[in-house]
């Protein structure tokens, strides 16, 4: 089972805070991680690869210090690491992103199996994995929270919906994006971080040459989408007077309650 | 070639460990005076224990500046896991590296690296304290093996090693060390100590009546070996350095945190100059600690291990500081400090342990005291 995973570089806090005259995230003095999803997406792998075999790649697109996630991704267990890096692949909008990927997956030509996690803590968009799957012309499954059957040939997996779980299935290759609820994650080992770290270390940097495009399909000029501006909403407490007699105010109370899925 | 920095890296990985791992443990083991097994494993499961082993058997060949970065991570939350690992990382099996047969190395060293076998370093004595040269503990050749007779006291992990490292006195009246395993028959565990800190240590008292030991086992006797635990002890003392400078960064970082947080009359603690003067103080003397072991743990000029007074100064400073900074930090907490609800009065404990743990700061300055006066000036 070749199996290639997706991760991305993150800040971590949820306390982000935002250039406004650029609209960008600031990155500096704030300790970057691999997205929380993107770990239960290795995790997914390393099970996998520890039920069936095979080998696992794993993909990051990101500035230079962007190695540390790869590096860290060989802490985990993955077997090869490829850093996307390139001064024209900065300010991709999800699609520039994908494309990106899906070049980069093209390139590797020999893969199963494709594991993102839901979204990243930073963009929470989830669309990169699945504009991926389009990009690729492969099934995905999005929502992953359960794997219940995985061969050489197919998977049947539990999709996390608003009101439970449906089961899916399909051929591979395919795509999958996963839920936190799937795995428990494991810590990385620290004598393969230190292996990662070393130059003979199975690790790969790419630059858009490598991949084959050209600056104006990747990156901020690649993006169809332009970030207007961006702000951090202010979440101010709101009360509500019930009124009516007492019968009518704790019908009221309770719409709300099951509106907004409270009980 | 783009790569990582494998320093940051085991920081960063060893950072996320700790604060999901051990913790939220910590008080419980400190209540219970429970050493926390479960941390060895896990060490083992994470490739750990063979952070200084020579990768033919298994570890990563990394040195002492690494396992320094590990173990100051690990004191911020807990000083007795950080001592046990400290064993494991920085004492005992460095000597089968340096000292033992092929046969010996092949069968420990592994299986460290696998935590199948954990190990003590018994240097300690009730009536002669840690003076090498005075050891009472003896070993008597007696064709193939040695007998060992003898009693060890207040030995980190003496109740849970596999295999102890012994520092002994022969029969021809050299000083040196053996290892001992704990089935060995005359072997036995004697009381465990009840300390006011570092209660997780798993300290207890060794007995050996007429151990036999095999000959392959003794890894230093004869001359020289004096002066190879000596420069071995330099190694040690920086490791116990880090961890002092572990328990004073936890204190410092959590009383500078409380003092933003608590208001007196409507303003911060940190808003007082007072306050601000004492925090202060704790920056400035986390900052040269730091300084003084992460040199100390890079100083290799003694055959890859630091010197004496290198190290002895980096242990001095980071283990008086640490009891100095713990004391400011309850300061900053006042009663809340002195509360057992809290960490900081844990760390003031752990930090008063660790000014005797491998050796008292007295006895550092009478090394010193003595290469200053031998010193040309």
């Amino acid at each position: 089972m070749e199996t290639i995973v997706m991760i991305k570089q993150v800040p971590d806090t949820t306390e982000i805070r935002i250039d406004p005259s650029t609209g960008n995230l600031i990155r500096e003095g704030i300790e970057s991680i691999i997205n929380p999803d993107d770990r239960h997406a290795i995790e997914a792998a390393l099970q996998i690869k520890e039920k069936l075999g095979g080998s696992i790649i794993a993909i990051c697109m990101g500035p230079s210090q962007a190695i540390d996630a790869i590096s860290e991704a060989l802490g985990f267990g993955v077997d090869r690491g490829i850093l996307l890096t390139d001064k024209c692949f900065a300010g991709a909008d999800t699609w520039a992103t994908s494309f990106t990927l899906g070049r980069a997956v093209e390139k590797i030509n020999n893969y199963d199996l494709i594991i993102c996690g839901q979204q990243a803590i930073d963009g929470d968009t989830a669309q990169v994995g699945p504009q991926l799957a389009e990009y690729l012309h492969i099934p995905q499954i999005t929502y992953v929270k359960g794997i219940k059957e995985i061969t050489e040939k197919k998977i049947v997996a539990k999709r996390l919906v608003e009101s439970g779980y449906e089961i899916i299935g399909c051929g591979l290759p395919a795509l999958l994006t996963v839920v936190r609820e799937l795995n428990k994650t494991r810590f990385p080992r620290f004598d393969w971080l230190i292996d990662a770290c070393n130059k003979r270390a199975p690790i790969e940097i790419w630059n858009a040459a490598d991949l084959g495009v050209k600056a104006y399909q990747v990156g901020l000029q690649g993006s169809f989408t332009n970030v207007i501006s961006t702000y951090t909403p202010t979440f101010k407490r709101r009360g509500e007077i019930l009124e009516g007699d007492s019968q009518r105010m704790v019908e009221d109370l309770l719409t709300r309650l099951e509106e907004n899925h409270l009980v | 070639m783009l790569r990582s920095n494998v320093e940051e890296l085991i920081k960063k990985c060893a950072i996320r460990f700790v604060d999901s791992q051990i913790r939220p443990l910590a008080r419980k083991w400190d209540e219970n005076k429970q050493y926390p097994l479960e941390n060895m494993k896990k060490f083992a499961e994470l490739g750990l224990l063979g952070l200084r082993i020579p990768k033919q058997y298994g570890g990563s060949g990394r040195g002492l500046f690494d396992a320094v970065i590990v173990l100051e991570q690990i004191a911020k939350a807990d000083a007795s896991t950080a001592v046990n690992l400290h064993v494991q990382l920085n004492a005992s099996p460095l000597y089968i590296m340096l000292y033992s047969g092929e046969e010996v190395k092949k069968k420990f060293l592994p299986a460290l690296v696998s935590g199948k076998v954990l190990f003590s370093m018994a240097q300690t004595e009730p009536e002669v304290g840690s003076n090498l040269t005075e050891l009472r503990t003896l070993a008597r050749s007696e064709g193939s093996h040695y007998v060992v007779n003898g009693t060890k006291s207040m030995i980190t992990m003496g109740a849970n090693a596999d295999v102890h490292l012994v520092y002994l006195r022969f029969d021809d009246d050299s000083i040196g060390c053996l290892l001992l395993e704990k089935d060995t028959e005359g072997f036995s565990v004697g009381k465990s100590e009840d300390f006011l800190g570092m209660r997780g240590l798993g300290s207890a008292e060794l007995v050996f009546q007429d151990c036999q030991v095999p000959e392959e086992n003794v890894l230093l006797k004869g001359p020289g070996s004096l002066r190879k635990m000596l420069t071995m002890f330099n190694g040690t003392r920086v490791g116990l350095a880090s961890i002092s400078l572990g328990i004073a960064e936890a204190a410092f970082e959590e009383a500078l945190r409380y003092s933003k947080l608590r208001t007196v009359s409507g303003k911060p603690l940190i808003a007082l100059q007072g306050l601000q003067w004492k925090l202060a103080d704790m920056a400035v003397n986390v900052e040269a600690m730091k300084h003084l072991v992460y040199s100390a743990a890079q100083d290799t000029k003694l055959n890859g291990f630091p010197d004496q007074f290198t190290s002895s100064a980096a242990r001095i400073v980071a283990s008086e500081g640490a009891v100095k900074i713990t004391n400011m930090a309850m300061d900053i907490f006042g009663g809340y400090g002195y509360s057992k609800e809290l960490s900081i009065e844990r760390y003031l404990r752990d930090a008063r342990g660790m000014i005797y743990v491998g050796g008292t700061t007295d006895i550092l300055r009478n090394a010193i005291g003595a290469y200053l006066y031998k010193k040309n000036v």
